[in-house]
């Protein structure tokens, strides 16, 4: 399936699922891939079918066993491991 | 604007905390004293703790200090302590030596300053800078040039 949309969530929307936003913006653009929207929310408020792939961290695995596409992150902070995850998903 | 943000007289240097309870409440304190968000803030924040974890320590280093959108808040606005002395949130958890406390009323008027908290965490050599900053000054002055920064 075709990812148009990228949701980064966590606990209460506010900080990590931001800055896991930048990230995977970051990732993308030296990946070259481009027309997807990222955008950030609190793991409550999600839904499948809400985005074409969330991102979360290992913290919140467990709250997130009923969506299909996911990256789930060892390390939040960490571009290396965004990025490897980032090229699976897109077959890169 | 990124100095709508963060204020230089909101970053501070201290020695240390005695745990994470005082680290969480050291790094509310001045963010209610201007009223910026009110105790019901800081309680969210410990209760979040409670029922979550330490949610908000991101990497080594940093406790990105929050609660929710509902509770107690008034305007956005970050502060930065850094603490001489690590402390910890969890035993098993990192070592963290720099508080961002992050009051936001909404989703996003706080990007700028989570730009910068993210472009210096990525980068050791910026993490180094702030551990070592000699006074306030240079804490603040890395937070303002880190935000528009892709690297």
């Amino acid at each position: 399936m075709e990812i148009r949309k990228i949701m980064c969530c966590c606990g209460q929307g506010l900080g990590s699922s931001m800055i896991v936003g930048m990230n995977v913006e970051k990732v993308l653009q030296k990946l070259g891939i481009k027309g997807v929207s990222v955008e950030h929310t609190a793991i409550g408020e999600i839904t499948e079918g809400s985005a074409d792939l969330f991102v979360v961290g290992k913290d919140l695995e467990p709250q997130v066993t009923h969506l299909k596409n996911k990256i789930i992150l060892d390390q939040l902070m960490d571009l290396n491991e965004m990025e490897t995850k980032l090229r699976e998903k897109f077959g890169l | 604007m990124i100095t709508d943000l963060i204020q230089e007289k909101n970053c501070f240097m201290i020695d240390s905390v005695s745990d994470w309870k005082e680290a969480v409440k050291v790094a509310c304190r001045p963010m209610i004293e201007q009223g910026f968000c009110t105790e019901e803030y800081e309680k969210a924040v410990f209760e979040s703790t409670e029922k979550f974890g330490p949610y908000y320590v991101l990497c080594e280093n940093l406790a990105l200090i929050h609660a929710s959108l509902a509770a107690g808040v008034n305007e956005t606005q970050m502060a930065v302590t850094v603490l001489k002395k690590p402390v910890k949130f969890s035993p098993d958890g990192y070592d963290v030596r720099v508080l961002v406390t992050l009051v936001a009323k909404d989703r996003v008027s706080h990007m700028e300053g989570i730009q910068s908290v993210s472009n210096i965490f990525s980068d050791p050599e910026k993490v180094q800078k702030i551990l070592d900053a000699p006074s306030t000054k240079e804490i603040y002055d890395l937070f303002i040039s880190s935000t528009c920064e892709n690297k």
